[in-house]
């Protein structure tokens, strides 16, 4: 079997069966014991009372039988009979009824009925001797009447008897009113206990319920306290709330909800729902609705409408409504009522029209720009094959030409033949960083996590074949993983660290240094520092545009489209390029991306070139 | 093994790329001969022996060297077509052209091309291209028994 929960409720049933059981120990338990002792008692008494009677009798029984000898006695010493004492005959009729009660009031006790018996025989010995010597007397015969007098005396003398009789009832008289006395100590104590354990049950029943009361106004007040919590916190609301009845007759409503449809002070009159808002709550469907929600407890959601508030503004509201029971208790049956908020989304909806304007704007100048991106993709996409094409065609006849005219034409023929073809070679390569370019400003831009250290050493690694012979110091710090196009950012540690290689060319020991420069806004500073030719601050400006170079092709090779690449990617990525540089000193391009490097990150201070 | 002679079919609208390429295949000195056709319909109708090659021998070519861009039917969706007709599927296509866009290339890849090459703009890196092509097409390259 399994233990029932201890729950109050469990408890207050424990309560309750040990409290029948407490009253059952000190009320009927007590009553029981009185009961029976005054039972006992009564018995006792009656005993005691009986033994007095036996006694009363036997005196009484005494006393007759003296009488009677008296009056024998009397008879022969002639005495003369006085007035009023009683004759022979009167005395000796009493003696045999007494005996008759005397046998009967000691049936009780076999003993005592024993000696009265042989009382009886002695006695009735005697009488006869009297009745005897009293025709002795009435025949005038003295000397025979005395000597049955002094035989009665002789032969059935009854004193002993009498007193052995007498001193059993006394004994019996005795123990009876002991035991008497006993049970009425005993009686006494068991009510005085009785007493003492009835009042603590009283006053302990009174503790409880006292406390139970106590418990019970102290929840009455915190359930007060919270139903006026629950009020205000209601009236304060700014969503106008209001409960209907089942027949949209408003009970309550909050201040908001008056302040709303123009009604300020509380509704306390129950008011038809239709009345308030200046027909804002008239309408078929609503009705139907609302009533729904009171009957069948449907649950009205979100329901979207167009109301005029006090103040004469068309707002747009959503009501909700949920059946709420209104009756107190419930065994009075169901009650329900209906819980109706409103919610002013007037506010809300303009921003989400005005939204959608503004999406409809930007959709329309995504579209826009695609239809421009799209006609840069095919101008590219034509620039790609169809420029190209004329100018292998120029290179490559021009060569064809020269190996057909061969030793027939002269040097400067062959020069400008030269020259031709160089210049194809060039504009071909030319187009080919432009269409670079063009696509990594266009290509489709992939974030990863891009581990900077291992980019720089692949890109090391990629342009050993440059380096091959040269004595280059690498100084690389240790660099971030950072967020970006993997690809991208490859092309622009290729084409920094290129430049560092390619610039540092004419110095014996090239000392080329990859690091991080201290930042204090949200980016990284990246920076690749050479202490090649350098160049004059003066141009610096024009160092990240698109074929600007400033050195001589005949110095260093190159197009000039490197770092304007670089700050397309970094700008794609949304950081800054900048230089710093002087005149064959050396040259530190930087660049940054967004994002912050942990504190503990080794970062290795940039010295001053 | 008796194998026959297949034809090199030069797919090319222009007259200079063409003959460049005839240029450096006949330097090469392949036995196989050089069809040149000048766009994506005539490569077409040379494959499936229709219109003014109705009349021309069976066998398919040992490679098709395809220029991308060209008039009314282009290169990519030449090798479409190629590529869901049965007896075309399996012959080797080389995509010669002048540009390296990465969408070509991802395009003519996905259609199952079988080399990408960038027409190199020196002459002489041009010629190698063209007779290595053909070098590895006509002669190294093995076909199934049709």
């Amino acid at each position: 079997m399994r233990w029932p929960d201890w729950t109050p409720e469990f408890e207050y049933r424990i309560r309750i069966v040990l409290l029948a059981v407490a009253v059952l120990l000190c009320v009927a338990l007590p009553y029981a014991v009185i009961r029976n002792n005054a039972d006992a008692m009564m018995e006792a008494s009656a005993w005691v009372v009986h033994s007095a009677q036996v006694k009363e009798k036997f005196h009484a029984l005494r006393l007759a039988l003296i009488e009677t000898e008296n009056t024998v006695v009397s008879r022969f010493a002639a005495v003369p009979r006085s007035i009023g004492r009683p004759d022979y005959q009167t005395t000796r009729s009493e003696i045999e009824p007494l005996f008759a009660e005397l046998s009967e009031a000691t049936k009780d006790n076999v003993e005592q009925q024993n000696r009265i018996g042989a009382l009886g025989v002695v006695v009735k010995g005697r009488l006869k001797l009297y009745d005897e010597a009293m025709q002795d007397l009435a025949a005038k015969n003295f000397d025979a009447a005395a000597q049955k007098i002094r035989q009665a005396a002789d032969l059935f003398g009854s004193r002993e008897y009498a007193s052995q009789i007498l001193a059993f009832e006394d004994e019996l008289y005795r123990q009876r009113s002991m035991r008497l006395a006993n049970l009425t100590r005993s009686s006494r104590w068991a009510m005085t206990g009785a007493l003492v354990a009835q009042l603590l049950l009283l006053a302990s029943v009174m503790f409880i319920s006292e406390r139970q009361a106590s418990r019970r106004r102290k929840a009455e007040s915190r359930a007060r306290l919270a139903v006026e919590r629950s009020r205000i916190i209601v009236q304060s609301l700014r969503e106008p709330i209001a409960v209907l009845d089942q027949n949209l007759r408003v009970l309550m409503t909050n201040q908001a909800f008056g302040e709303f449809y123009g009604k300020p002070e509380a509704v306390n009159r129950e008011v038809a729902l239709e009345e308030l808002g200046e027909g804002s709550w008239e309408g078929p469907e609503l009705h139907q609705r609302l009533l729904d929600v009171g009957a069948r407890g449907r649950e009205l959601w979100d329901y979207e409408l167009a109301h005029r508030s006090a103040d004469g503004i068309e707002r747009i509201v959503l009501v909700n409504a949920r059946r709420m029971e209104l009756s107190d208790d419930a065994e009075l049956g169901d009650h329900p009522g209906i819980l109706l908020t409103v919610t002013d989304v007037t506010a809300r909806k303009r921003y989400e029209q005005r939204i959608q304007e503004l999406n409809e704007d930007l959709e329309k100048k995504v579209e826009q720009f695609s239809e421009v991106n799209r006609e840069l993709e095919s101008f590219s996409y034509s620039v790609s094959h169809d420029l190209r094409a004329p100018l292998r065609h120029i290179a490559g006849f021009s060569d064809k030409l020269g190996a057909h005219i061969g030793s027939a034409a002269d040097d400067k023929a062959h020069h400008y033949l030269g020259v031709i073809s160089d210049s194809a070679r060039r504009m071909s390569s030319l187009i080919e960083d432009l269409l670079e370019y063009s696509r990594l400003g266009r290509s489709a831009f992939r974030l990863e996590p891009v581990n900077m250290n291992a980019l720089v050493t692949d890109v090391i690694a990629m342009l050993q074949s440059n380096i091959e012979g040269r004595a280059i110091d690498w100084q690389i710090a240790q660099l971030p993983v950072v967020m970006g196009d993997r690809a991208m950012l490859r092309r622009v540690w290729q084409n920094l660290i290129s430049n560092a290689i390619k610039y540092t060319s004419r110095r014996q020991r090239a000392e080329i240094e990859i690091g991080l420069a201290p930042s204090t806004t949200a980016e990284i500073v990246f920076f690749v520092r050479d202490n090649g030719t350098g160049f004059d601050m003066a141009y610096a400006g024009k160092l990240f545009g698109v074929f600007q170079r400033l050195h001589k092709a005949s110095e260093f090779p190159g197009t000039g489209i490197g770092l304007a690449n670089v700050r397309r990617v970094i700008s794609r990525h949304g950081g800054r390029t900048w230089a710093e540089a002087e005149t064959d000193k050396g040259t530190t391009i930087f660049f940054t991306l967004p994002g912050t490097i942990g504190p503990t990150y080794p970062v290795e201070a940039p010295h001053e070139s | 093994m008796n194998r026959e002679i297949r034809t090199i079919l030069l797919a090319e609208d222009s007259a200079a790329d063409a003959e460049m390429a005839m240029d450096a295949l006949r330097e090469a000195k392949l036995a196989n001969p050089v069809v040149h056709v000048e766009d994506g319909v005539e490569a077409l109708d040379y494959l499936l022996c229709r219109g003014s090659f109705s009349g021309r021998g069976k066998g398919n070519p040992a490679v098709v060297l395809l220029d991308i861009k060209m008039p009314r039917l282009d290169g990519l969706e030449v090798l479409k077509q190629m590529r869901s007709a049965e007896h075309l599927k399996r012959v080797p296509v080389v995509i010669l052209s002048s540009s390296r866009e990465e969408s070509d290339l991802v395009h003519s890849w996905n259609l199952g091309v079988n080399a990408y090459v960038v027409k190199p703009v020196d002459v002489s890196q041009f010629f190698s291209a063209v007779q290595t092509l053909g070098q590895f097409w006509a002669v190294l390259n093995e076909f199934p028994q049709e």
